[in-house]
């Protein structure tokens, strides 16, 4: 490293840095040579004018491979229509689907009841919640809980259920593009808010760029997060809802926030923490909380408080699926689910439970985690249209606040994102069917194309690595999104701003792999802003949303859902809408029933102490 | 730490842990035709690759430190 920090200079010639790529040649191939720094030279620079392009024409375009993807292209395809789907890893095993193993099915023959299950909902969401999607999950899910039954998911002998969407998909004919990220979102005339007609990526492997031509596009890239300081990215990018911020699709839910836990052994091992999912196979859940998840223990690390874990919150029996939030519920292990044979398992006491982890329970893993179904891009109607004409979403980047404020019941995730991603496939594909195949401008591709390689071809600039760990630790503290405050959350502000504005147009990529990590540290930055500028916004506390200057609900101003979309100045403008009349709560319940769950210094700042 | 070995006595070369790692740590090496670790750093630990390799080739521990990045040149 020392050999390139003298040589990072100003002066360095093209000749140079040419000799410089030969050189390293053989030291890229030990591993963790470059595995990133600050300013300097970038060893890879390359020039990408000669790129090879790989062009794709095609109906439907899916943009990831989980169960909302995956049931969008299965739907898609039902209609009859060329359906393309592309996975920045594979199929099933890329983001959070094979960590995800329940699926609820609300089903009236077992007893379950229809207005209990959506009061419940109503509560635990704080009233932000959307009972229109949650209708749609209570009438579909049996249809699509018969639907990963017959595919295969829930028989002994797959190798492991989530390979099981792959086959399905191969066997349904759906064309697909493994290995490739996405990174752009094409529009007519590139112009954002014009209809969106495919999306440009490229290819981990050969580094060509992948071009599909689409008459609708489907988001089901996923959620995002914030690791710790040092923990590996790739997952949980925010590439979706970044990408579609970039054309002029309205984001909401920015504001909830959940986190993961960790332990003290080994406290990076994802294995460690989320074997006993791996292994406990897909099963049907049913338990709908009366009471949202708190962040009584990120509280308590702030008032300095006996360490809660377990206050508040759904009851245990094992953490939610999608591999998602532990927050501040007990991880038991998965019901049924043996303990993994990885490192880390608890045999003493008082560490966690078989399966998850050893020594003692921790914050955090990650953090600024969006709410399962309420975050991501703004749905216009029930197939999750945005008010982009050709963009759909489903999923973990659909804002269908199927959930609100606070995750409300375990495997409502996972069967949200089969829900409406069955329906987005079909709103997809009754859209396509009445507009033509589009054309794009080749200088429009070229120019698309010449700005997702740009961080292939500078000759130096920061390391992705290094503005991500900058990120990391600017947006992980527990006092900037777990505990907020005006003061902290415009601090933060001014560093991600300063990130993404000065900072991320000089990333720099080596290789194809280093030019993944550029495209999601700059959405991770974008989704560091809205994070950071919905918080702002709303001047209450709900739910996972506690404001230390506004520690209290405020139901007259904030029975409302915030959206954040890019002005015509190219910043970030937010509003709020609010929720129907219909769907609030009964005011004439005392505030301390009407939320359950309580928030340091609420009760004072009420005048009810 | 994090991946460690892909032993290549073992390595068939199926290339079923490159398609696997959900964090791109694990690329071919086409003229030994042995997938070999390149971007360990990226390791998140997950163990998948272990899990579907077919003849058992791959060690994966669960610690991992974080790597030291200098801040500018």
């Amino acid at each position: 490293m020392s050999t390139l920090n003298r040589v990072s200079l100003p002066g360095l010639t093209r000749r140079d840095f040419l000799k410089m790529a030969g050189m390293t040649t053989a030291a890229l191939m030990v591993p963790g040579f470059f595995s990133g720094c600050g300013y300097t030279a970038n060893p890879g620079a390359a020039s990408m004018s000669a790129a090879v392009q790989k062009s794709i024409n095609t109906d439907i375009l899916v943009i990831g491979g989980g169960m909302a993807g995956t049931f969008a292209a299965v739907a898609a395809k039902e209609q009859g229509l060329n359906v393309t789907l592309v996975d920045k890893g594979t199929v099933g095993r890329s983001g959070a689907t094979p960590w995800a193993n329940g699926m609820s099915v609300f089903d009236e023959a077992l007893g379950h009841n229809r207005a209990e299950w959506i009061a419940n909902v109503s509560r635990s969401s704080e009233y932000v919640n959307n009972r229109d999607w949650l209708e749609q999950m209570l009438d579909n899910s049996k249809t699509r809980w018969d639907d990963v039954v017959s595919w295969g998911m829930t028989r002994a002998d797959v190798r492991h259920p989530s390979l099981v969407l792959r086959e399905k998909l191969v066997d349904s004919g759906v064309e697909l593009i493994e290995r490739t990220m996405m990174t752009t979102l094409l529009t007519q005339d590139g112009k954002d808010g014009s209809r969106v007609v495919g999306a440009m990526g490229f290819s981990l492997d050969t580094e060509e760029a992948v071009v599909v031509l689409a008459k609708a596009t489907i988001m089901c890239a996923g959620a995002g997060a914030f690791k710790a300081p040092g923990f590996p990215i790739h997952s949980l990018t925010s590439d979706g809802d970044a990408m579609a911020y970039r054309v002029g699709a309205i984001i909401s839910g920015k504001e909830w926030i959940d986190f993961h836990w960790t332990n003290t052994e080994n406290p990076a091992s994802c294995w460690s923490q989320w074997g006993g999912m791996w292994n406990s196979g897909l099963a049907k859940e049913s338990i709908v909380f009366t009471a949202g998840m708190t962040l009584d223990s990120a509280f308590s690390i702030h008032t300095g408080e006996t360490f809660s874990n377990i206050a508040g919150g759904p009851p245990p029996g094992g953490p939610p699926p999608a591999g998602a939030d532990s927050g501040n519920v007990p991880p038991g292990p998965p019901p049924g689910g043996p303990p993994p044979d990885g490192a880390g398992n608890a045999d003493a006491p008082p560490g966690p439970p078989p399966g998850m982890g050893g020594g003692t329970r921790v914050l955090g893993a990650a953090t600024g985690l969006g709410i399962h179904k309420a975050e991501g891009i703004w749905p216009t109607n029930m197939q999750g249209a945005s008010n982009i004409p050709g963009l759909f979403a489903a999923g973990d980047g659909l804002a269908s606040m199927l959930c609100g404020a606070s995750y409300t019941g375990l495997g409502m995730s996972l069967m949200g994102s089969a829900t409406q991603g069955y329906a987005a496939g079909q709103g997809a594909a009754e859209y396509a069917r009445q507009v033509a195949a589009p054309t794009l401008p080749d200088d429009v591709i070229a120019s698309a194309q010449a700005a997702m390689f740009a961080p292939r071809e500078r000759e130096s600039g920061f390391s992705p690595a290094w503005v991500t760990q900058v990120m990391q630790n600017t947006m992980f503290p527990y006092f900037v999104l777990l505990v907020k405050h005006e003061d902290r959350l415009k601090a933060a502000l001014s560093t991600i701003t300063f990130l993404r504005e000065h900072i991320a147009p000089r990333l720099t990529a080596k290789d194809a792999h280093d030019l993944r990590l550029a495209h999601e540290t700059q959405n991770m930055l974008l989704n560091a802003e809205m994070k950071l500028r919905a918080s702002l916004f709303r001047t209450e506390s709900r739910g996972t949303h506690y404001r230390e200057d506004y520690p209290a609900r405020n139901d007259d101003e904030w029975l409302a859902w915030v959206l954040l979309q890019k002005g015509p100045d190219g910043h970030m403008t937010v509003t709020k809408k609010f929720i129907p009349e219909a769907w609030k709560p009964d005011m004439s319940i005392p505030y301390e029933e009407r939320y359950p769950n309580r928030f340091p210094g609420e009760l004072e700042y009420l005048g009810l102490a | 730490m994090a991946i460690e070995l892909i032993d290549p006595r073992t390595c068939i070369g199926c290339g079923t842990c490159v398609d696997t790692c959900p964090t791109d740590v694990i690329r071919m090496n086409e003229q030994t035709q042995h997938a070999v670790i390149m971007y360990p750093e990226d390791c998140q630990i997950c163990n998948m690759c272990v899990n579907f390799c077919p003849v058992d080739a791959i060690t994966v521990t669960p610690d991992k430190s974080m790597p030291i990045l200098t801040a500018w040149g």
